[in-house]
């Protein structure tokens, strides 16, 4: 039986080829490290639960794309139907972290009218020595668009899990508060199964009940 | 010896592949309805698959638990022959037709061609593949024509920008492959050196990672000059506007593919509507890695045998099964009720339907199996 969840979160995992995004959501879903992973060819899907609260789970469905520009032309189709996003860029090559911004921007233009909570993600943090974008740096272009920076490595699973449950738990709040809605047409929030959605209509029918008596 | 095509650059004459240079569109629309279904040759052989793929190994003293299999695959299934391997003698004789076949290629392609479309579908012997794809896709000819294009091409330095991107992908092609583990080995070298050549060769196309795993099945069989012409032939006269800085075709032909399921196998494709799974989900690795990273070894195989003579044609009706197998019947959809699990069920197709006998046969290129007819199969 598929387990009880809240809410489904649609999150797409961007950034250039090469910087880690297979790897990093393999380790995520998965909980292994591959040391070869094929160059993703369009876009693979995956998908997992994440518990937020105790008691409070949301399903993760996670599209991997493929980093080559050339494949913007397919990929593209699938940023509008998602809430939140990584884009990642590895630490040990600074023409992926260069690419940030065009990301930004190509994701900005085909998302419309809604809108994607990204977190930037600094991969690869396990060679900290090949490293040629600092963390300051990082941080400060994150909090230029209002993002996050966390640095990850799926080699050493580094901040893996935080990754995407920290984005997760942003995305909630956001729905919670009302700032992102359930829409007919939009595949990037879905409510799920609610325990109390159940509970309360026993309670309902058993109101009807007394009303008969 | 070689077929007509005078140039490489793919128009209209190329007699290996008379059906693909309708417009994809058109061709495909009329051909596919009726190839589905297409009652085709007879045969009770299999094919020959004994020959020693990468014998050359990059393995210095290859213990047991790096054995590679018939194919190179390292600790692949496929060591010895499967079940119902033709016998030696079969083997001998298919082999005889082909050199027969091949010694005059242009007069047997002129005249013959239905009989080269049957012997391909039923499998090239695998010591001839290394001759016959060549031949069959016209590289044979580009290559005889310009016999120092790659030559040059090779010796010429590579743009950085695409040395730098196809270098990141080199250990990334089949790397359970004992010809491309190691860095340094023939393998990783030669896609390097075709890759390159290739952005050399037509710069406006530059290189595309999915043109890395077609290049490395070439060379599994072929030196580099050949597999660079073939590469050429495949992106070119096969599958133009595949690989290039838009990829429009293979997009193109992913909604002529939703289209023949619509037709051919509706209630799949009401599913797919419904569950959200539109072909650009699945198709563009089929498509363009020519099933390579998709099927088992032994059936990619037999799919290129097909496809290098007849075309993109090939890819529709191979993809087009693989979709019924997973989800051809209500049980199997029932099974399905998310985007996720379809997704799951069109790569979790048991490996005995996708062995290459069966396989070719449902997907229509043999009649080793009578096919299944429509109440046995249960509604689609």
């Amino acid at each position: 039986m598929e387990a009880i969840w809240l809410y489904q979160f649609r999150l797409i995992v961007i950034g250039d080829s090469t910087v880690g995004k297979s790897c990093l959501i393999r380790r995520f879903t998965e909980g292994r490290f591959a040391q070869v992973s094929d160059p993703t060819v369009g876009v693979d899907f995956f998908s997992r639960l994440v518990e937020i609260e105790p008691g409070k789970r949301i399903k993760l469905q996670i599209w991997d794309t493929a980093g080559q520009e050339r494949f913007r032309s397919i990929t593209r189709a699938y940023y509008r139907n998602s809430v939140g996003g990584l884009l990642l860029f590895d630490i040990t090559n600074r023409r992926s972290f260069q690419n940030v911004h065009e990301w930004l921007e190509e994701t900005k233009v085909h998302v419309q009218p809604y809108q994607i909570v990204f977190v930037l993600v600094g991969h690869k943090c396990d060679l900290d020595t090949q490293r040629q974008v600092t963390r300051h740096e990082a941080e400060k272009l994150a909090a230029a668009y209002g993002m996050k920076y966390i640095e990850t490595s799926a080699r050493d699973a580094i901040n893996v899990e935080k990754a995407f449950t920290d984005l997760t738990r942003d995305i909630y709040e956001l729905v919670k508060r009302g700032d992102i809605t359930i829409q007919e047409g939009w595949e990037g929030v879905k409510s799920g199964f609610v325990p109390n959605v159940v509970h309360s209509s026993e309670e309902v029918v058993k109101s009807e009940r007394r009303c008969l008596c | 010896m070689g077929a007509q095509a005078p140039g490489c650059s793919g128009v209209a004459s190329h007699p290996g592949s008379p059906h693909i240079l309708q417009p994809v569109v058109a061709g495909v629309w009329g051909t596919m309805a009726q190839a589905l279904g297409e009652d085709l040759v007879q045969t009770s052989e299999l094919q020959d698959d004994s020959s020693s793929l990468g014998s050359d190994s990059e393995l210095s003293g290859p213990g047991p638990y790096r054995q590679a299999d018939r194919y190179g695959f390292i600790g692949g299934s496929s060591a010895e022959p499967g079940p119902g391997h033709p016998p030696a003698d079969l083997i001998r004789q298919r082999e005889m037709k082909w050199v027969e076949m091949t010694s005059h290629w242009e007069k047997t392609m002129s005249r013959r061609y239905k009989k080269v479309k049957m012997q391909c579908r039923k499998g090239i012997p695998s010591a001839l593949r290394a001759r016959c794809w060549p031949l069959l896709c016209g590289a044979q000819v580009c290559q005889k024509n310009s016999p120092d294009t790659y030559k040059e091409l090779a010796k010429a330095p590579g743009d950085p920008h695409w040395m730098e991107t196809i270098s990141r992908d080199l250990h990334r092609q089949f790397p359970l492959h004992e010809m491309f583990v190691s860095p340094q080995g023939h393998g990783q070298q030669g896609l390097l050196q075709v890759l390159k050549a290739y952005t050399l060769h037509r710069p406006e196309q530059g290189y595309c990672q999915a043109q890395g795993p077609v290049a490395a099945v070439l060379l599994m069989h072929l030196p580099p000059e050949e597999a660079f012409w073939c590469l050429v032939q495949i992106c070119e006269v096969y599958l133009p506007g595949y690989y290039g800085p838009h990829m429009e075709a293979v997009q193109l032909d992913a909604e002529v593919f939703a289209a023949l399921l619509r037709r051919l196998l509706p209630r799949v494709h009401k599913h797919l509507q419904q569950v959200g799974v539109g072909p650009l989900l699945y198709l563009p690795e089929w498509f363009l890695c020519l099933f390579a990273r998709s099927l088992p070894f032994p059936t990619v195989l037999r799919v290129w045998d097909a496809f290098l003579s007849e075309g993109v044609k090939v890819l529709f009706r191979v993809g087009l099964t693989l979709v019924r197998l997973a989800l051809g019947t209500t049980e199997q959809r029932l099974a399905c009720p998310g985007l996720l699990e379809t997704l799951g069920a069109l790569r979790a197709i048991p490996p005995t339907q996708l062995q290459e006998e069966v396989f070719m046969s449902q997907s229509g290129h043999t009649q080793r199996q009578p096919p299944l007819t429509g109440a046995q199969r249960g509604p689609v």
